[in-house]
């Protein structure tokens, strides 16, 4: 309950920052919108656990996004919060809160300062294991009508007040390029390696599962990205990432493949979305025989999932929404897997 | 932009040879004077920045100067300022020569252009009055409106260069007043009337258009951040790229619903967007029916489109009047 009025006051709160700082700043408002959502749910395996416990529930949705411009500075806020409740199972009754702020400032006419900051938080109202995370990126921005180069570093802080060893700070830099090859088309590649830093977590040594070593888990992360957009009648993409950790702890260093399909389109007045994530992984030793507790969420660090969903306008403001999800992923334990899945119907009101 | 230049120019070559009614382009012109604008713009801002430094200085010097006693310090300190301000007036001079310049450019081109496009319309009414055929008519009109565009955008633009105390701005052209004395106003007034329907009809296609890519964009955006919220792995799951090609940013224009008005609009927008795609936005030559642009653009360029949708109808509505 005293959590349920923690996450109503941060709401509030939030909410009214955003909507005082769009009338501060009304003068050079260039837009905003918000919504909000109710969706009747029913999902498998809600603890994602070989309990494969199924349960009907409720989401609540609130978006809100403000854009200011301002000449040569572009301000962005944009927040996003989900309660979730499951009408058997009150300890998995969740929210989830999101604000994102990106501010850019340009410097010349193709050169820009760009910075980008988010809080992140998750909350469980009758359980423990909410954690949350904060993130800065600074960078500098070249962009020409074809091409953009982005560089820069950034900084996240993860906290997991209910599991200390998993608490951890990533910092490191990041190469962008965009390239826009015609009108309908947009080509990315991404590099970032960062240096991941836990403060209470203990290597572990597979050989000797049980003598833990002294030293802190130590990891260095390396992805490359690649991608291409199109836009005709329908927005199809296609994503494919490498990523490369190296760890002090044998236990954690792994390499993945991993692609993401997209496509959005408007089928017989429905306007259709399908999001397919693929992931391969594998562990530079081998973990088969151990349980290793690698990850106090499950529903983080998803790996292979097929999303679905559709939308259908009633009005200007209202519409019918629904999504169907099937995600495979790793539990909280390395290299072993669970399954569910995941419907839901819902409407959206927006301004 | 390769393909849109084929595609006019096949559609200028097609109407030459179909219509035999001579149509000139002048987006050369065009283009030279809105990066003639786009630069006073910009050195403008530079000479704003600086006499903003300058006033600052000038504070500073009077205070310093107020004091009784100066020190040896504040009195060095005044004369280190006062060079610090003699630089700035030089560059400010030599920012403002180069809107004087600039200024000069663009009169001679818009003069130029103006002198043009006047000779252009009152051959293209000639033609349009002594054609009999239907065809010819409407393609010369449709050319004709083009042309209106323009130099409706060319006077508007006159404010960013013109000096007013010696320069009457020419006046608007009412499309209907000039062809009214044609023997064959009748047929004329229907086929512009038919003409303006179509242009309003296209349009209208073209903001249903963009507005439904619009939604696709939102709809997926708010997809996938819902659901990758629910996992609380944002960044990691945000595989588009948040920052592409930048294309210019439009600022909101208007076409004045009031053919003899200021539009202050239109000229902002034409000085803050680059002789691409988007800053040739205007009857001579529409953009394709479906068009990418980002999203954040997207907003823009139906507001864009819906302005020129309304100027068309309320034109239309003159024209009804009449």
């Amino acid at each position: 309950m005293i959590r349920s009025f923690q996450h109503f006051r941060t709401v509030c709160i939030i909410t009214i920052i955003l909507v005082t700082s769009g009338t501060a700043f009304s003068g050079i408002s260039s837009g905003s919108s918000f919504y909000i959502k109710t969706e009747l749910i029913s999902e498998s395996n809600i603890f994602e656990d070989s309990t494969d416990t199924q349960s009907f529930g409720n989401y609540f949705w609130f978006g809100m996004s403000h854009n200011f411009r301002l000449k040569r500075q572009n301000l962005q806020l944009k927040m996003l919060s989900n309660l979730a409740y499951y009408n058997l199972y009150d300890s998995e009754n969740k929210s989830v809160n999101l604000l994102t702020l990106q501010y850019n400032y340009s410097l010349f006419k193709s050169l820009s300062l760009q910075t980008f900051a988010e809080v992140f938080n998750k909350q469980w109202y009758r359980s423990t294991g909410g954690y949350s995370n904060r993130l800065m990126s600074l960078g500098i921005n070249y962009s020409s009508k074809t091409t953009s180069i982005g560089v820069g570093g950034d900084y996240r802080y993860n906290y997991f007040p209910s599991y200390e060893q998993f608490t951890s700070d990533y910092s490191g830099f990041y190469l962008q390029v965009n390239h826009r090859p015609s009108d309908r088309t947009m080509t990315s590649l991404k590099i970032s390696s960062h240096s991941v830093r836990y403060s209470d977590r203990l290597i572990f040594d597979i050989d000797s599962p049980d003598s833990s070593g002294t030293d802190l888990q130590k990891d260095r992360l390396l992805t490359i990205q690649m991608g291409f957009e199109t836009h005709q009648k329908t927005i199809i993409g296609a994503y494919f990432r490498y990523i490369v950790n190296s760890s002090n702890s044998s236990a954690a260093s792994f390499q993945a493949a991993s692609c993401r399909l997209l496509v959005s389109q408007k089928i017989l007045g429905f306007y259709t979305q399908m999001i397919v994530d693929l992931k391969l992984k594998k562990y530079t030793n081998d973990l088969d025989r151990l349980r290793i507790f690698a990850n106090p969420d499950p529903e983080q660090n998803i790996q292979n999932q097929l999303m679905l969903g559709w939308d259908r306008p009633l009005n200007d403001h209202l519409s019918l929404q629904g999504k169907f999800a099937y995600i495979k992923t790793e539990t909280t334990f390395s290299n072993q897997f669970y399954d569910k899945w995941f419907v839901s119907i819902g409407m959206m009101v927006s301004f | 932009m390769k393909y849109k230049t084929i595609i006019v120019g096949l559609l200028i070559l097609l109407l030459i040879s179909v219509n035999g009614i001579a149509q000139k382009s002048f987006d050369h012109q065009r283009d030279q004077l809105i990066e003639i604008l786009r630069k006073i713009t910009q050195t403008k801002t530079e000479i704003d920045r600086i006499d903003h430094q300058l006033n600052s200085i000038d504070q500073k010097i009077t205070q310093l100067e107020n004091r009784t006693d100066l020190t040896w310090l504040e009195r060095r300190r005044i004369v280190k300022l006062t060079e610090e301000k003699a630089l700035h007036n030089a560059v400010r001079l030599k920012y403002y020569r180069q809107v004087l310049d600039y200024q000069n450019s663009a009169r001679s081109i818009s003069g130029g252009l103006l002198e043009s496009i006047a000779t252009v319309i009152d051959s293209t009414l000639n033609q349009i009055s002594a054609s009999d055929s239907d065809a010819r008519r409407q393609a010369g009109l449709d050319y004709l409106l083009g042309i209106i565009d323009l130099r409706n955008w060319i006077i508007d633009s006159q404010g960013a260069y013109a000096q007013i105390d010696e320069e009457l701005y020419p006046e608007k052209i009412d499309i209907g007043n000039i062809l009214s004395c044609s023997r064959l106003y009748p047929q004329i007034h229907d086929d512009l009337l038919n003409l303006m329907d179509s242009k309003i009809e296209k349009l209208t296609v073209m903001i249903k258009t963009a507005k439904e890519e619009e939604i696709l964009q939102n709809r997926l955006d708010q997809f996938s951040l819902e659901m990758s919220s629910v996992g609380g792995e944002i960044k990691d799951q945000a595989y588009r790229p948040e920052e592409k090609p930048n294309r210019e940013t439009l600022t909101d224009f208007t076409y004045s619903n009031d053919s003899g008005g200021k539009n202050n609009d239109y000229v902002s927008w034409a000085l803050s967007t680059d002789a691409g795609p988007l800053s040739s936005l205007g009857s001579i030559d529409y953009l394709p029916i479906i068009k990418s642009l980002e999203p954040s653009e997207l907003p823009d360029y139906i507001f864009t489109l819906d302005s020129l949708r309304q100027y068309y109808i309320t034109e239309k509505q003159k024209l009804l009047n009449q």
